[in-house]
């Protein structure tokens, strides 16, 4: 099924802004008692203290201030909890955009690139918007003239990573220091291996 | 035309405004990408802006958004062949191919000319959504 990316901003706006008090606060208390690492916890808060700041009565916002304050050890841990909430939004903002990307690609005909390219499938594209739902990393998305989907990563050190879609296979591609390079497959199955082949390219510069 | 492109000379490859084949400016290996090999311009003496407009005239000026430029040396330096194929509209037609035997660029070869060609863009290269 191609996911219409209307359909997921309607669900994303409707699950936030009808929220009403009584259950922004199980939310809120959920998230911060649960044993569940500072990443989530910074979700729940983040996006809260975004949409209730304006809907709510003033006292919500100073609730919440008190409540992170309590259960969050670490003073600077606030400071970090509210930068991986804003990388949180910005990733789900970009994971919208590369829905609405992707859908473009079955608009693409017989000859898209002026040298018989072939049109796109609806299975592959319908995959590839799979993955990214999956993906907690965006990455940059682009068609190839040779039935793929190519998604792209850059880290800071100019490292590069490459993961190539195809019907029946995944192709990854690594260049580190522009220089080492290394490539493999991955069956279709394996997409749960992606987030992790991802995690670990970003992990490598810390 | 010479039959056998020498290395000091420069192809030429254009990119359409859609799809988008441009991030931050630069250029993706997926532009390289196609089962049927790399078409390219030759340069044959014509100079840029000679070629330019050739491609303009061809295509149409709102199809060419970007015109990507490379040496056929950084091809041949990456084990790539570049093989002239004249057409009817365009003599100085050629196509990069992998190797003698195989059309299609490998990943490493596709992010090395990505990462050595020169971009001229003919419209603004601002990424937009399709």
């Amino acid at each position: 099924m191609i996911i219409a990316p209307s359909a997921l901003e309607q669900h994303n706006n409707s699950s936030t802004a009808s929220t009403d008090y009584r259950s922004f606060r199980t939310h809120l208390n959920k998230a911060v008692d649960s044993s569940k690492n500072l990443y989530i916890r910074t979700n729940y808060l983040s996006q809260y203290t975004r949409k209730h700041v304006i809907d709510k009565k003033k006292n919500i916002v100073e609730i919440v201030t008190v409540k992170s304050h309590k259960r969050i050890q670490s003073s600077t841990a606030t400071v970090e909890a509210e930068e991986m909430g804003q990388l949180f939004m910005k990733e789900e903002r970009r994971k919208t955009s590369n829905l609405y990307l992707l859908r473009s690609f079955l608009d693409l005909e017989y000859n898209w690139n002026d040298n018989g390219a072939d049109p796109f499938s609806h299975n592959l594209i319908s995959y590839a918007q799979s993955l990214v739902l999956d993906l907690i990393r965006q990455p940059d998305v682009f068609p190839t003239a040779r039935q793929s989907i190519q998604f792209e990563y850059e880290n800071e050190n100019n490292d590069y990573l490459e993961i190539e879609i195809f019907k029946d296979k995944m192709e990854i591609y690594i260049e580190l220091n522009g220089f080492e390079d290394r490539e493999f497959e991955i069956p279709l199955t394996d997409s749960n291996k992606l987030n992790k082949i991802v995690l670990d390219f970003y992990e490598r510069n810390r | 035309m010479k039959e056998i492109v020498s290395p000091e000379e420069l192809l030429y490859r254009a990119v359409k405004p859609i799809p988008v084949y441009w991030k931050d400016g630069r250029i993706t290996s997926a532009l390289f990408k196609d089962s049927k090999g790399v078409s390219v311009d030759r340069d044959g003496g014509r100079s840029s802006e000679n070629i330019i407009s050739n491609f303009v005239t061809r295509m149409g000026d709102k199809n060419v958004k970007a015109i990507a430029i490379l040496k056929a040396e950084q091809c041949f330096n990456n084990e790539m062949i570049v093989i002239p194929s004249p057409v009817q509209d365009n003599k100085y037609h050629a196509e990069i191919h992998c190797s003698e035997t195989k059309v299609e660029l490998s990943k490493k070869q596709a992010r090395a000319l990505a990462n050595c060609c020169q971009c001229v863009a003919l419209q603004d290269l601002e990424d937009t959504l399709v």
